[in-house]
């Protein structure tokens, strides 16, 4: 290309600015919507079905609305029973993971020590796996513990898909943390522990905090491993969606679809004012 | 600044200290008395060990060989938390999750003293800082130097008896540098804090301290007070490292040093006998340049240099010189009318010598192996006592 041409084409480049700007916006306004269009379809989809009395297909809206769903799932026994089992084995998973997983997180992010990248590299290799075959392997070992059809067993089988995210997640958020506010708290007459409570944790909340939101999320979503080790006597949510797909109307499915994602709407909401204030704080260490 | 800021400080020895990471060695044998009050600082370039001398004095690594003792008492065996120290980092270390405020009470805190009087005492700091009305601002809303000023409160909230300063400057542009070290020194004066600074920053040591340990591959090269280290470098590294310094390369005769020139500086203290190779140092502002054919230039003799460069530098000028393959640096007036090219007789105003090895110490009146700081500096050579050599140097 001869300087000529490239000196034509610069003006060119330049008209072109105004229209590349128009269109950039416009392509903004089309993203936008598309991804409501995906997002909140399905939800207010799922709602409608919910409340209609009867709901076919051409017709875009439910030719009558009833209450009959949800009062089907609030009144049967088996139902209620699955609700209460997820909304109270979920924490609890949360909490053992924590328990188990911080520490190391912890270890991980502010320590070199022998066998570290072993340690990352079985715990990543837990979800490098179909998680099913990993239910099978372990099926034999809860047997011999006796924890089939025990909420141990159930617990235990929940842990595995909370692992990754309360391990990695907050190593990464202890590693951010410079050195120098660990040492400037050391000298101010912080013990090891005092450090940690005061300046490691508050500084690694943010990353500790989206891992809780995951791992509860993944506990309280786990089903297969826990129809596996629980079921018939532990069913929880989503074990029962599958039955109340097949067996029962629509509707039923749609109210227990809605009532299965109440507690992470709540728990995404707690938390959103702390993951903004986190990003933020976060962002000031660099 | 009130009296309950006001405390003495302690003395600090280093009793042969060493410290090596593996193969490398860090620190070796370094010896160190800090009196009361005193502000040393440690200077040397990147690797020269400083830091790890200074972290070992507060507790973040501990020596393999030697001592510690402030105010008389070994302080190796004694956790960070629990020495009388206090460390101001390179880094800004402020913890950003706690207000201004917080950061500074975090040590009284810990230390469960009444609110009230943690309450006075951050007020207090704060005011001694020029930062009172930022107690309850994040660290991130702060500047730079602001920020540094708020972990020197910090520093000082405990009333530590032995201050550490490691490069807290160097992340802070030129003026911001200037203003905050001077502060810094005023407020050491006025607190009476030991105080040991890091850097490698040859301007900022002379700037404040009242002596200064030049350090190089983790050993002593030098202890002196400022005047002392830029008068009588004992070493051609020292010399080197504060200040410039041109090094003229020649032989140790009967009659002097013989330049490679021809010219013959005569040694005014006489050596030990030890003749051979040997390294003149002069200082650019030690440099008179003469012009050839002026008045006074016959006496000067010798090989007359050409200006390659002029820099303007403000208040002066310096002057890149060439005689031969040998380059000189020459500061002189700004209004000294020069151009590339002109051709000058120089007189030396004050002359170093220095052994050939840069590793050690020249044939003179310092022995080498003495202890470093006793004052003696490197052999003088003639035409320090007057302005103007009388004949201080001879050319050919």
């Amino acid at each position: 290309m001869s300087a000529l041409a490239s000196a034509v084409e610069v003006p060119v480049a330049r008209r072109s600015l105004l229209p590349v700007a128009l269109g950039s916006a416009l392509a903004r306004v089309i993203l936008f919507l598309a991804a409501l269009f995906f997002i909140v379809t399905p939800l207010a989809w799922i709602v409608l079905l919910a409340f209609a009395g009867g709901f076919t297909f051409p017709s875009l809206k439910p030719s009558s609305l009833t209450l009959a769903w949800w009062r089907a799932v609030f009144t049967s026994p088996g139902l209620l029973h699955s609700v209460f089992l997820s909304v109270t084995i979920a924490p609890v998973v949360l909490v053992v993971s924590m328990v188990i997983c911080l520490p190391a997180a912890y270890a991980i992010g502010r320590y070199d020590f022998p066998g570290k990248r072993f340690v990352l590299l079985s715990v990543f290799s837990i979800n490098a796996f179909p998680r099913i075959s990993l239910y099978i392997a372990m099926i034999p070992m809860l047997f011999f513990l006796n924890l089939m059809g025990t909420v141990v067993g159930v617990v235990a089988v929940q842990l595995i898909g909370t692992i990754l995210f309360m391990t990695w997640i907050p190593a990464t958020g202890f590693a951010a943390i410079p050195d120098e506010l660990v040492e400037a708290a050391r000298d101010a007459g912080a013990s090891r522990l005092q450090v940690f409570r005061r300046v490691l944790f508050p500084l690694a909340r943010p990353s500790i905090t989206i891992a809780a939101v995951l791992s509860f999320l993944a506990a309280f979503d786990e089903a297969q491993g826990t129809f596996l080790v629980g079921a018939p006597t532990y069913v929880t949510m989503p074990i029962r969606m599958y039955s109340l797909v097949l067996n029962y109307p629509v509707g039923v499915s749609a109210v227990f679809a809605l009532v299965l994602s109440v507690p992470s709407v709540v728990l995404l909401l707690s938390v959103r004012k702390q993951l903004f204030a986190g990003t933020s704080s976060a962002m000031h260490l660099h | 600044m009130s009296t309950s800021t006001s405390h003495h400080g302690s003395e600090l020895v280093l009793e042969a200290i060493g410290k090596a990471f593996g193969e490398a060695r860090a620190v070796e044998g370094v010896s160190l008395t800090v009196e009361p009050s005193e502000f040393v600082t440690l200077l040397g370039p990147s690797g020269s060990g400083k830091t790890t001398i200074l972290r070992m004095i507060g507790g973040f690594v501990a020596p393999d060989t030697g001592r510690i003792l402030i105010d008389g008492s070994d302080v190796c065996d004694v956790p960070v938390e629990r020495r009388p120290t206090a460390m101001l980092f390179q880094q800004l270390s402020l913890w950003p999750h706690l207000s201004v405020a917080r950061n500074i009470s975090f040590g009284l805190e810990l230390r469960r003293r009444p609110k009230q009087e943690i309450d006075e005492r951050v007020r207090e700091l704060l005011e001694v800082v020029g930062l009172s009305d930022f107690g309850a601002r994040l660290p991130s809303q702060l500047s730079g130097g602001q920020q540094q000023r708020v972990a020197l409160a910090r520093a000082l909230a405990l009333e530590p008896r032995i201050l550490l300063l490691d490069e807290p400057f160097s992340a802070l542009d030129t003026k911001l540098r200037i203003e905050l070290r001077t502060f810094v020194r005023n407020l050491q004066r006025e607190v009476g804090t030991t105080t040991l600074l890091v850097t490698h920053d040859q301007e900022e040591a002379l700037g404040i301290s009242d002596r200064i340990v030049v350090l190089r591959d983790g050993c002593v090269e030098q202890i002196g007070d400022p005047t002392e280290i830029y008068d009588a470098p004992r070493t051609s590294f020292v010399a080197e490292f504060l200040g410039a310094m041109n090094f003229l390369r020649g032989s140790l005769t009967r009659e002097g040093v013989a330049l490679e020139s021809g010219t013959i500086v005569p040694v005014v203290e006489r050596t030990d006998g030890t003749l051979g190779p040997a390294k003149i140092g002069v200082r650019p502002e030690d440099v008179i340049v003469l012009a050839v054919g002026a008045e006074g230039d016959e006496g000067a003799g010798g090989d007359a240099f050409s200006v390659e460069q002029i820099t303007v530098k403000g208040h002066y000028k310096e002057l890149s010189m060439r005689s031969g393959d040998q380059w000189l640096r020459a500061y002189v007036g700004k209004d000294l009318t020069t151009h590339e090219g002109d051709r000058f007789r120089l007189r030396f105003r004050r002359t170093h010598l220095f052994g050939e090895d840069p590793q050690e110490e020249v044939a003179g009146d310092s022995v080498p192996g003495a202890p470093s700081g006793d004052g003696r500096g490197a052999t003088r050579v003639a035409g320090d006592q007057g302005l103007l050599p009388s004949g201080g140097m001879q050319l050919r």
